[in-house]
């Protein structure tokens, strides 16, 4: 029989660019892959589709506040008012929700060896900001020219940048958290992600935080989601009140999360290996 | 090479597999695992590919090992065949194009490349995932108990795709027949059940281990009971030995009678 056997180009590195490659080789292979598949269906750029719903959640509060003829709760625009809020709430949301699906005990079964569990992390977390990036960078800069909102560009990129990656880390944080929980709570899978989404109305997306009276903001303030909101709305408003805007609060809260997610995966990997 | 450094595993119900195993094995060479039932062998192929982690411990490979021989499990069922191949020929370092002709010319895919996977019947399936194995270049090949799926029309397609990638690499076949571990390699590491496992240069040593830890079942019963009294004398050790040896030349003429 004349087959002619594939042969490795990886063999001319030494181990240590070896190792390397061999990453490297994972990393952009499944990038391309994921990047077409969305909950296990082949779905062209689902990703993307993903960035669809904080859209419908900005356009349906929009008109229902249109409707009521109220004013912007801060600001001249309401939809960038609107924008500022929901957007990094959706990205805090989906990230929680999606990062679920690689940390899925079952899911490393179905897998190469050589791809571990933080190659598909790493993978999803990349897809997410890349599409969040995209939508919002998109609704921004059409508030910017098609409604003459000249606010909508950030006078403060920075903040708004690390603002967005915090709350990235958070959502990241949060999944591997909820991964471990459903596993010991299969329900957990079904009441997350209504927990997250009614989240969305206590992150203040329409209500300025720092107005609301002192006895019942204390209790908003428990929410670190709001406190990356309004880091967020500091790079678009100058002068925007800063009562519930704890840094240090949202930063314990995220790498505290990121710690304890972590350890509680390592901790129950082995027992849940066994388990399925 | 691959270095086991006082590697435990053990299941989570507390059931211990191996406890503080330290062993060189060689990378390059054809081994067999030789083992009785539940000492151990698809577990070890399962912790040098990395499909499962050791309890305590670590495994150093000097080598690119494969992951077992036919893991059809990493298939993505609503993707197709060709991106199913390409995914796996990507990762582990091959020419996508190579592997996919290389698979094309083991099994008739009769234009369901672009099919998604799960239209395929399971034994296809099952060829694909051992034809994609012997595409990809790897140092080690790992097979537990088989080297290509059943059906005896295709078994000299698979000996013959055997023979081609172990001439350069090598392969640890995980096997409790000693006549499979004596056609297809030339070392061998013997599992024993509450003992540490043994590494045998030379075949006939490592059968006659694993013969008088694994009596064979048909063997007459004055024959038995001979071995059982006479545990750790040399001599009957060696009987058994002979023994195997003869059974095992038979099995060679018959398969060469075959061929």
């Amino acid at each position: 029989m004349s087959q002619a056997y594939p042969s490795g180009r990886i063999y001319a590195a030494g181990p240590r660019r070896h190792a390397l490659r061999s990453q490297f080789n994972v990393l952009s292979a499944l990038l391309f892959r994921e990047a077409e598949m969305r909950q296990g269906q082949n779905f062209a750029l689902g990703y993307l589709a993903a960035g669809i719903e904080p859209l419908i959640i900005v356009g349906t509060i929009g008109l229902l506040f249109s409707a009521l003829a109220k004013t912007p709760p801060y600001g001249t625009s309401l939809l960038l008012f609107l924008g500022t809020g929901v957007f990094p709430i959706y990205l805090f949301i989906h990230t929680s929700l999606r990062l679920r699906q690689p940390m899925n005990p079952g899911a490393q079964r179905q897998r190469f060896p050589i791809e571990r569990p933080f190659d598909h992390i790493l993978i999803h977390a990349v897809l997410h900001l890349v599409s969040s990036a995209l939508v919002t960078v998109l609704f921004f800069g059409s508030l910017y020219y098609f409604c003459g909102v000249n606010a909508a560009i950030p006078e403060d990129p920075a903040t708004a940048i690390s603002a967005l990656f915090i709350i990235l880390l958070l959502g990241i944080a949060t999944g591997i958290c909820n991964s471990v929980i459903a596993r010991i709570f299969p329900i957990w899978d079904v009441l997350w992600p209504a927990f997250a989404r009614a989240s969305l109305h206590f992150s203040g997306p329409y209500f300025v935080a720092a107005y609301l009276p002192p006895d019942n903001r204390w209790f908003f303030g428990l929410n670190p989601v709001i406190h990356g909101v309004n880091w967020f709305r500091h790079a678009f408003y100058p002068f925007y009140p800063n009562q519930l805007t704890d840094q240090s609060y949202l930063l314990t809260i995220t790498f505290g999360l990121l710690f304890l997610g972590l350890l509680l995966e390592a901790g129950t990997r082995r027992h849940f290996e066994e388990k399925d | 090479m691959i270095r086991l450094d006082t590697m435990s595993y053990a299941y989570f119900r507390g059931k211990t597999v191996f406890d503080g195993v330290s062993i060189d094995l060689p990378s390059h060479r054809r081994m067999a695992v030789l083992g009785g039932p539940e000492t151990g062998k698809t577990t070890l192929i399962g912790l040098l590919s990395g499909v499962i982690d050791p309890t305590a411990g670590r495994i150093q490979r000097f080598a690119h090992l494969s992951f077992p021989a036919g893991y059809s499990r990493a298939f993505r069922m609503p993707n197709s065949v060709r991106q199913n191949v390409i995914f796996a020929a990507r990762i582990y370092d091959a020419d996508p194009d190579d592997v996919l002709a290389f698979i094309a010319g083991i099994v008739d895919l009769e234009g369901m490349l672009d099919r998604p996977m799960r239209d395929l019947a399971v034994p296809t399936r099952l060829a694909v995932a051992f034809a994609l194995t012997y595409a990809l270049p790897f140092d080690t090949y790992l097979f537990d108990n088989i080297i290509g799926p059943g059906d005896p029309a295709t078994r000299d397609l698979w000996r013959t795709l055997f023979e081609a990638r172990t001439a350069q690499s090598g392969a640890i076949l995980a096997t409790r027949q000693p006549r499979a571990a004596e056609a297809y390699c030339d070392c061998a590491l013997v599992l024993r059940r509450n003992a540490q496992p043994v590494f045998f240069e030379n075949m006939r040593e490592a059968i006659a281990l694993f013969e008088e830890e694994n009596p064979a079942p048909r063997k007459p019963a004055p024959t038995a009971g001979a071995s059982d009294q006479a545990q750790g004398d040399s001599a009957a050790a060696q009987g058994d030995s002979a023994a195997a040896q003869g059974n095992s030349a038979a099995a060679q003429a018959v398969a060469k009678a075959a061929e």
